[in-house]
């Protein structure tokens, strides 16, 4: 990330990362440059309207920082983050389209703006130009009662979205911690995943096909539906893409009627290990959870305790099941079995329909990680067979090599072959200095993604990778990083989309 | 600045993007400026001496509808609506003051309501029993539910008189001119200490809540009552009769003042379960997550394509509920709705009360 800028009076610290406007292979006068400039949002006015053109200093500061911790350090520190030239609000796929044409005639860079809910500075405008904010593009197209697939716009809050399904009965059954705040394009663009993912999956998993604007402005669909054998499935080179490869505008979805019955209900396991082997053997029952979500001891101890009320020692697991009543009865008593054969104690509903009403009360503040302190979500995903040694394997990277570093756990995505571990570090008293500050906060995730890398894990399974990770990117791909770097090269010949994201390289790449 | 006072909750509301869905100008506007993640943000950087106020903050903040669905949804209650108003309080510290805020403020302060109009003054001085104030928008433009309010009083036999103008504050207060709300306040204190009533009905809930908080200064034993308190009272002895109405479907509509503000949802719909042939309904979302429609004062003065817009969305439900109509306990929210002139009416309960 360009270095940030001490702030002055009218927010107008001079800029030092190398803009496209302003570089534009050689340095430019400054007429020459504010007249490139003027001509590149004169031309931007007539796609959308001026009204949908903004330089204003309040808009550009709004786009500058997302939820990722660094440029929030930055601001903390009363220092000014990167910020776009222009924010553009398009209405219409052919007003995106329109806009990367012209952005690839002036290169200039395009980010793509949702709910700037992402962890990982994947929204942020690092090298300036365009942010494209979709939200204007928030229309609910259709929703298919007989097929249970609905069809919208991209630039819907999810929450908006989900509400527009149960006036109908239905439920797209994804619900981030962000729910309130993403677009349905943010998720789509970080591989997202809700609380219930266990049943119901991630988004990739949810979606049927969509409808995206290439970084040379074409417009394309991918096949209605998935499962077909007509070559790959072209929807999951978008899905995960962070905005590097294009626009998604229009997605169709898989709907579900809304459960005759959900509930709750949770255990406490002496040790995480014991709470691991029962999720493992709950999700290889086939008798499968909406959620499963388990505690490590130091989080059970500092969080649970804090939040829930409730002061026991251990590892504490909820668990919840969903759908027609009697298969609901069926798989509660499965899984309740596989628990007590592990020695768990049964805590009864209460505490897990706790957790569900209290979902996301761990990210209002005061719950949720703030400054001052440093922390980040690792978020690793592994099979079984290799999910606690990932674990282990971070706890003690972390902890031996950043003393005083606090490193906590909890388990909340399972598949029948593994789990997601949403591993976190806090540093309560990180360095005041944010250069360094900065420097420590990336040596600790160098330590940590090493080693779940070493034990076997991927970073990451649902916050994707941003500015953040994106210099691991091609340790972790090895060889097989080619492939997008092709397709970046392919689709995006002039590297406008989200430069530096993804470890898609921007103008190195270009 | 006044947005020091605030700055706990600037702390902790600059990051937070939890109530985003729920800003009716961030809804309307689809502008991150807009969102109460971003307003925090802003003023972080002011409060820090970052930068400087621009008229860009100011058309933002005069613009917020004022609806606490954001503190309504807040988990942990942060007053974003009192940073608002502190921010306000500093741009207009700093004259920058958006040319509409400016004519509204002017209006009140001339005329004694927001609309500018004229209204003669009609003396409401006489000793009574009861003094029944309406507020300015049932004073200048809510004919028929005065009618009706006055039939209810002398059903009663209470001894009455309206006091027709004065401006409880309210608007002047959230636009950030407390000096010049305190100034109204106290004229209309003491036109009411004039009347020496011992019981005062308000009919309008923006103005209950000034009343209620002291911020308009009432001599002691008065008391505040909201209209539909005495309705539902007079039901439930059974002093009145719910009227013959013909059968109606109404979908009952939560104002941002009777509800988030006063935490006041059973009143009304207490007083339609009372009704015969009325059908209260439920709206998607209602209670403490209802829509704003857009439709105060204030809003409808400085954002009115906003209004508009959140309007349009309530009375498109209600059309496709196939509802007869929307019943509001606000008097604002009930012109807005029947300004929009799309088919559907809303109506204050009393005027199905007494239909």
């Amino acid at each position: 990330m360009a270095a940030p800028h001490t702030g002055d009076a009218q927010g107008q610290g001079g800029r030092l990362a190398p803009s496209v406007l302003a570089s534009g292979g050689a340095s430019l006068d400054s007429e020459a440059k504010k007249y490139r400039r003027t001509m590149l949002r004169s031309e931007l006015e007539d796609i959308v309207g001026p009204a949908n053109v903004s330089t204003r200093l309040d808009d550009l500061i709004s786009y500058s920082v997302d939820n990722f911790w660094v440029p929030r350090h930055w601001i903390n520190s009363r220092l000014w983050p990167e910020r776009a030239d222009f924010v553009v609000h398009p209405r219409t796929t052919e007003e995106v389209s329109r806009i990367l044409k012209l952005a690839n005639i002036h290169r200039v860079p395009v980010t793509t703006w949702g709910g700037g809910g992402g962890s990982q500075g994947g929204a942020l405008p690092i090298y300036e130009g365009i942010v494209l904010d979709t939200k204007k593009l928030d229309r609910v197209i259709r929703i298919d009662e007989t097929s249970y697939t609905v069809t919208t716009q991209t630039g819907i809050i999810q929450q908006d979205l989900e509400w527009a399904l149960n006036r109908k009965g239905f439920s797209m059954m994804h619900f981030p911690a962000s729910m309130t705040c993403c677009t349905v394009g943010g998720f789509l663009a970080h591989r997202g995943s809700g609380v219930l993912s266990t049943k119901y999956g991630k988004v990739e998993e949810m979606i049927l096909s969509m409808e995206v604007v290439l970084p040379t402005g074409q417009v394309i669909r991918t096949l209605s539906n998935p499962r077909h054998a007509a070559g790959p499935d072209l929807n999951q080179i978008f899905v995960g893409s962070e905005g590097t490869l294009g626009v998604i505008t229009e997605a169709t979805f898989v709907i579900h009627r809304l459960p005759e019955c959900r509930r709750f209900h949770s255990f406490l396991f002496k040790d995480l290990r014991q709470g691991l082997e029962a999720g493992a053997r709950i999700m290889k029952s086939r008798a499968i959870p909406s959620v499963i979500r388990l505690y490590d001891e130091a989080e059970t101890t500092k969080i649970v305790r804090r939040v829930l009320n409730m002061e026991r020692q251990g590892a504490f697991m909820v668990v919840g099941y969903e759908g027609h009543e009697r298969i609901v009865r069926v798989e509660e008593e499965i899984g309740r079995h596989i628990c007590m054969q592990l020695e768990a104690e049964d805590l009864g509903p209460e505490a897990g329909e706790d957790w569900w009403k209290n979902k996301y009360k761990f990210y209002f503040p005061p719950y949720c990680l703030d400054l001052p302190r440093m922390f980040g979500t690792m978020d690793t995903v592994a099979t079984f067979e290799k999910i606690a040694d990932v674990y282990y394997g971070i706890k003690e990277a972390i902890e031996s090599q950043f003393p005083g570093t606090t490193f906590i756990g909890h388990f909340s995505h399972w598949y029948p072959w593994g789990a997601m571990l949403y591993d976190r570090f806090i540093v309560e008293h990180p360095p005041e200095d944010p250069e360094e500050a900065l420097l420590l906060h990336n040596r600790i995730w160098d330590v940590g993604v090493r080693a779940a890398m070493a034990h076997g894990g991927i970073i990451n399974e649902h916050h994707g990778i941003g500015l953040k990770l994106a210099r691991h990117m091609r340790d972790q791909y090895g060889a097989a990083f080619t492939i997008l770097e092709g397709l970046k090269r392919e689709l995006d010949p002039n590297g406008i989309m989200n430069p530096g994201k993804l470890g898609l390289g921007g103008y190195a790449c270009s | 600045m006044f947005i020091e006072e605030t700055r706990e909750i600037i702390r902790n509301c600059r990051f937070c993007l939890m109530c985003r869905h729920a800003c009716t100008s961030a809804r309307f506007t689809k502008n991150e400026s807009d969102t109460p993640r971003a307003k925090a943000l802003n003023l972080w950087t002011v409060l820090e001496g970052m930068r400087s106020f621009e008229a860009s903050d100011a058309e933002v903040f005069f613009r917020c509808a004022d609806c606490h669905r954001c503190k309504q949804h807040c988990i942990s209650g942060y007053d974003v609506p009192a940073m608002v108003e502190a921010a306000r309080r500093d741009l207009a510290a700093v004259g920058l003051i958006p040319n509409e805020v400016r004519k509204l403020r002017r209006d009140i302060l001339e005329t004694g309501n927001p609309f500018g109009v004229r209204a003669p003054i009609r003396d409401a001085s006489n000793a009574c029993e009861t003094l029944v104030f309406p507020g300015c928008e049932l004073s200048c433009q809510g004919g028929e539910v005065m009618d009706r309010a006055a039939h209810l009083m002398t059903h009663l036999g209470r001894k009455f008189e309206v006091l027709w103008d004065g401006c409880c504050g309210t608007p002047l207060r959230s636009l950030g001119f407390l000096e010049d709300a305190r100034l109204v306040a106290e004229r209309l204190a003491s036109r009411i200490r004039e009347a020496r009533a011992t019981e005062l009905v308000v009919l309008c809930p923006t103005c209950l809540i000034a009343f209620r908080q002291g911020w308009v200064p009432l001599p002691e034993g008065v008391r505040v009552r909201f209209h539909l308190e005495v309705v539902a009272e007079v039901l439930a002895q059974k002093r009145l009769q719910g009227s013959r109405n013909p059968r109606r479907r109404v979908l009952v509509h939560d104002p941002c003042s009777t509800g988030r503000r006063l935490g006041e949802y059973d009143l009304s719909r207490r007083v339609l379960s009372g009704l015969p042939g009325v059908e209260a309904m439920e709206f998607f979302l209602s209670k403490g997550e209802s829509l704003c429609c857009g439709g105060s004062v204030i809003s409808r003065r400085v954002a009115p394509e906003m209004g508009r817009h959140s309007a349009s969305l309530i009375l498109t439900e209600a059309k496709e509920a196939g509802a007869d109509g929307i019943v509001t306990t606000c008097p604002s929210c009930r012109m807005h709705f029947n300004q929009q002139d799309v088919g559907i009416r809303a109506y204050d309960p009393l005027e199905l009360l007494l239909d």
